[in-house]
């Protein structure tokens, strides 16, 4: 619990600390991140970026946000630093966006083809919806969104979804 | 109602979450080690200065009033060769930063 995290850092703990959040933090931290980066080696990559970083500035930490809000603000920075350096680099060519999905039945293939179509701030909504156990709470501490606001791009995003599936079936 | 749950069946089938690598927890205390070590070398390459300062103003206090042309010279050698020796320190926490 983020309680535990805050009273081992009073008690200057650091290590201890870290620890702690490392085994809160971790899975949800690389899953964000590879909602946002699409890359199962560049999110880890980019979640072990934002551990350093949470460890450097864990002294800094004054208990003004929570500790989750702190933790996957570090780690949305982290990963909108490495999208801005990349759209700069290079154009991604068209067959590195997609990963290679564990089932890939035509069903499932098409359902994410229709995700893809959604807005931005929807698609990612509903991809993290889905990876965090359909957990609203967590969706909305981890994009730093209002529970009522990820609430509704899910309800924009399951109508449109319901849509094109339509258009696509008919 | 029901178009709503085969949705998000077909969503979380079509989503599974992930898996972390396994060496991931290693790598972040690895790097953590790294970080230390910097941190330790930076503390240190900035107590270099003032410290060579404190001693050597005790070392030309005393000799000063004895042997004047003499502790001037040495003076100008070792504050050439602690400037040098300070470069050499600070190229050195570089290097050992990268690695």
């Amino acid at each position: 619990m983020d309680s535990d995290v805050e009273q081992l850092l009073r008690q200057g703990q650091r290590d201890r600390a870290f620890e702690r959040i490392l085994d809160l933090y971790e899975t949800k931290v690389f899953r964000l991140i590879f909602s946002l980066v699409g890359n199962t080696a560049r999110a880890e990559e980019l979640a072990q970026d934002s551990f350093v970083k949470i460890w450097q500035a864990l002294e800094l930490f004054d208990g003004r946000a929570s500790l989750g809000t702190w933790i996957y603000t570090i780690a949305r920075n982290t990963a909108f630093t490495y999208l801005r350096a990349e759209s700069y680099r290079r154009t991604v060519p068209l067959e590195s966006v997609a990963e290679p999905v564990a089932r890939l039945d035509s069903e499932d293939y098409g359902i994410r083809r229709l995700v893809e179509r959604l807005p931005e701030d929807q698609r990612q909504v509903v991809t993290l919806y889905c990876y965090q156990e359909q957990s609203v709470e967590d969706v909305a501490q981890m994009l730093d969104l209002p529970i009522g606001t990820v609430k509704s791009q899910l309800f924009r995003a399951r109508r449109m979804l319901a849509e094109m599936m339509k258009e696509v079936n008919a | 109602m029901n178009d709503e749950c085969s949705l998000d069946e077909l969503l979380t089938r079509a989503y599974v979450a992930p898996q972390l690598g396994v060496g991931f927890r290693a790598s972040v205390r690895m790097r953590i080690r790294a970080e230390k070590r910097k941190q330790l070398w930076e503390m240190l390459s900035s107590l270099v200065a003032p410290g060579a300062g404190v001693i050597s103003s005790g070392i030309f206090a005393f000799l000063v009033p004895q042997v004047a042309s003499l502790a001037l010279t040495l003076g100008l050698i070792l504050g050439g060769a602690t400037y040098l020796g300070q470069l050499l320190f600070i190229w050195l926490t570089e290097e050992l930063g990268e690695s």
